[in-house]
């Protein structure tokens, strides 16, 4: 499985506990180096380090095709002030999900929004941390043997990280785990 | 005679049929770029925009807050507002990272 992260969900990820899960649920992460570029703490750089030294994240290639995508989506999105604004590091990564087939790692309510209506880039999978905790219970990267276990997990992520998952996206994900730890 | 009319009325029918699919074509195309939300999803969106804000403002130390800087504490507050860690970052001058720090120190959770 190959992943594209943002920013905020690899700093996110830095300060986490269990953040072994992302590289035994990923192959292959692929960062752009302006996302790299505004990495900056110690223990997030170290984070990174390790991975790209284990080849478990690589560097995009980023080329002019795709900067023309960019363009073409950044001018879309300024156009209309519905969608919520989007800076250009939260594009690029949608890009290169969109061009790799991957699974965009992000947080960014804007992200997440653009793919729940836009033609094209409505095709790209999105991940919150959230959904990387449940396919870390169905690849059992993490051993869970009743519900409570895995709202445990959800709450570590969530103390480490300062984070709070709506009501809403708990509800469906504890469900479909619900669902399949009755199996 | 009456073949010459079927075979009018038969490229009558065809006329029209390839008409139809022309504008139901056209119509596709038209429809395929568009690129905006649906109204049902605005709706969506707004509410959730609503619950996520409640929630940074509920969580978030005032008394912190208030004690910052003058862009420190306007980045804070449009945190609170929009959720938006790298517009935020920009607001007070920092990387994304030290703002983050800083929003941990104000106790206002990424709510997503």
């Amino acid at each position: 499985m190959q992943g594209v992260v943002d920013t905020c969900f690899i700093i996110d990820w830095a300060k986490y506990r269990r953040r072994e899960i992302l590289n035994n649920i990923f192959k292959l992460l692929l960062i752009h180096e302006e996302t790299l570029a505004q990495i900056k703490s110690p223990k997030a750089v170290e984070y990174i380090s390790q991975l790209l030294s284990r080849d478990i994240m690589r560097l995009y290639p980023w080329s002019s095709s795709e900067e023309e995508m960019y363009i073409k989506l950044r001018d879309e999105i300024a156009a209309d002030p519905r969608i919520p604004a989007l800076e250009r590091p939260d594009i690029l990564c949608l890009i290169i999900a969109y061009k790799t087939n991957s699974i965009l790692l992000s947080e960014n309510i804007g992200i997440l929004r653009v793919t729940q209506f836009h033609p094209v880039y409505s095709k790209v999978r999105v991940w919150t941390s959230l959904e990387v905790l449940e396919q870390a219970v169905y690849k059992e990267v993490i051993k869970v043997n009743a519900l409570e276990d895995f709202i445990k997990v959800v709450r570590e992520y969530e103390i480490d990280t300062k984070h709070i998952f709506s009501r809403k996206r708990l509800k469906e994900v504890l469900e479909r785990v619900e669902k399949w730890l009755r199996k | 005679m009456i073949f010459k009319a079927v075979i009018e009325t038969c490229i009558i029918i065809f006329n029209i049929i390839r008409s139809v699919k022309l504008i139901v074509f056209e119509k596709n195309i038209v429809l395929m770029s568009i690129k905006t939300p649906s109204k049902e999803l605005l709706k969506e969106w707004e509410e959730e925009d609503k619950e996520f804000r409640e929630i940074r403002k509920k969580y978030a130390d005032w008394n912190y807050i208030n004690k910052q800087p003058p862009h420190i504490r306007a980045a804070l507050i449009y945190f609170i507002e929009k959720g938006d860690r790298y517009v935020a970052a920009k607001i007070a001058g920092l990387t994304v990272e030290e703002f983050d720090e800083i929003r941990r120190k104000a106790n206002i959770p990424v709510v997503i």
